[in-house]
């Protein structure tokens, strides 16, 4: 969500067609690093190492891509990301099966925010692989098409918002 | 992806959201399997639970069991002894004493007797200890038809009995016919 927001704040700030992309970047940078160290608090320490090995493969990854490909609009440097964060999730969701944190699982909040990750992750993974291709295919009317995006943004966001609200304790009427 | 042609659009979108839905279902399949797990997990528990109290009370009922013999043999051996001896000693002392001094002694050294006797063989009968449950019973049983000439009382064992609890159930036959003392017939089935 703190990613979200900066991404958002960038977009805001810098207009120019050029620096929007440079926001993105920005964006996908940041989010790139919450999320891991998110997945790494979530696992157990003796993994700790891992994640940080993970993080900075996909930021060479990354800045490959971004040094390389000689356009700031090229999408494919935030696929491996996608890719690796689904495999969090899933992960995620095998060890809370093997540790069974919970009676109801349904009032863990991390479980909701993996959930979250998890259907928007593995949703814009296809668009963000041919997100070139529709750029090229479809000009200015991609737009409306990367409606589908952001659908599975506000879902993200509403599991998020479960799952925060798991957080909160409840009150109890007299 | 290489050609320019906009064939692929639907198909790209239609990956998409499968690809959503799949997750979407699989999480909900997972908080279905999850629960399942978790029922499975506490009945696992409440078993487990169950067998260990049970385990600790056989094992509190054999210690007690235990404890009962070896208070009974202490005082069968110990008092019961030093009672023997009292006697001898008293009448020896008594030689000169009057017939009916001498009665009352022996009478009351009799009485304690009794009781030490009766306390050894309530805290562990020694048939029990010696021979096991169904002798203990079958002693118990020839001994109520002797007191109890009206009523007739009958001892049938069927399978054998575990080696833990023997005394508490040896209690449980003699309470429950001392209940029903009054009746014609005595019928347990334990």
């Amino acid at each position: 969500m703190t990613s979200d927001v900066i991404g958002m704040m960038s977009a805001f700030w810098i207009k120019s067609n050029t620096f929007s992309y440079a926001a993105a970047n920005f964006y996908f940078f940041s989010a790139n690093i919450l999320i891991t160290l998110f997945y790494k608090a979530l696992f157990p320490r003796k993994f700790g190492k891992i994640f940080y090995v993970v993080l900075a493969l996909l930021l060479m990854i990354f800045a490959y891509y971004f040094f390389t490909s000689g356009s700031l609009t090229t999408n494919d440097r935030y696929v491996p990301s996608h890719i690796v964060i689904c495999i969090f999730s899933l992960l995620f969701f095998y060890q809370i099966i093997k540790e069974m944190p919970t009676t109801h699982i349904q009032r863990l909040p991390v479980f909701w925010i993996n959930s979250g990750f998890l259907i928007y992750y593995a949703g814009t993974l296809i668009l963000w692989i041919a997100s070139d291709y529709l750029a090229k295919i479809l000009g200015d009317g991609f737009g409306s098409y990367w409606i589908f995006h952001n659908v599975l943004g506000i879902v993200k966001n509403v599991f998020f918002a479960i799952g925060l609200w798991q957080v909160t304790p409840r009150t109890r009427s007299l | 992806m290489a050609s320019d042609s906009p064939n692929a659009i639907p198909l790209i979108f239609t990956l998409a959201t499968a690809a959503m839905l799949i997750m979407a279902i699989a999480i909900i399949l997972f908080i279905v399997f999850y629960q399942k797990k978790m029922l499975q997990e506490q009945l696992t528990r409440q078993s487990m639970e169950a067998e260990h109290r049970q385990k600790m009370m056989v094992a509190e009922m054999q210690s007690r069991e235990n404890e009962r013999g070896r208070l009974s043999k202490e005082i069968h051996d110990g008092v019961g002894v030093m009672l023997q001896a009292l006697r001898a000693t008293t009448f020896a002392v008594a030689k000169n004493a009057s017939e009916e001094d001498r009665n009352e002694l022996n009478h009351q050294i009799n009485e304690i007797t009794e009781t030490v006797r009766s306390m050894a063989y309530n805290l562990m009968p020694p048939s029990l200890e010696k021979f096991g449950l169904r002798e203990t019973l079958d002693e118990y049983t020839t001994k109520l038809n002797k007191y109890n000439p009206g009523i007739h009382f009958n001892f049938l064992q069927e399978g054998s009995p575990r080696k833990t609890g023997q005394l508490a159930t040896a209690y449980l036959v003699q309470n429950g016919a001392g209940i029903h003392h009054q009746c014609d017939s005595s019928c347990q089935r334990l």
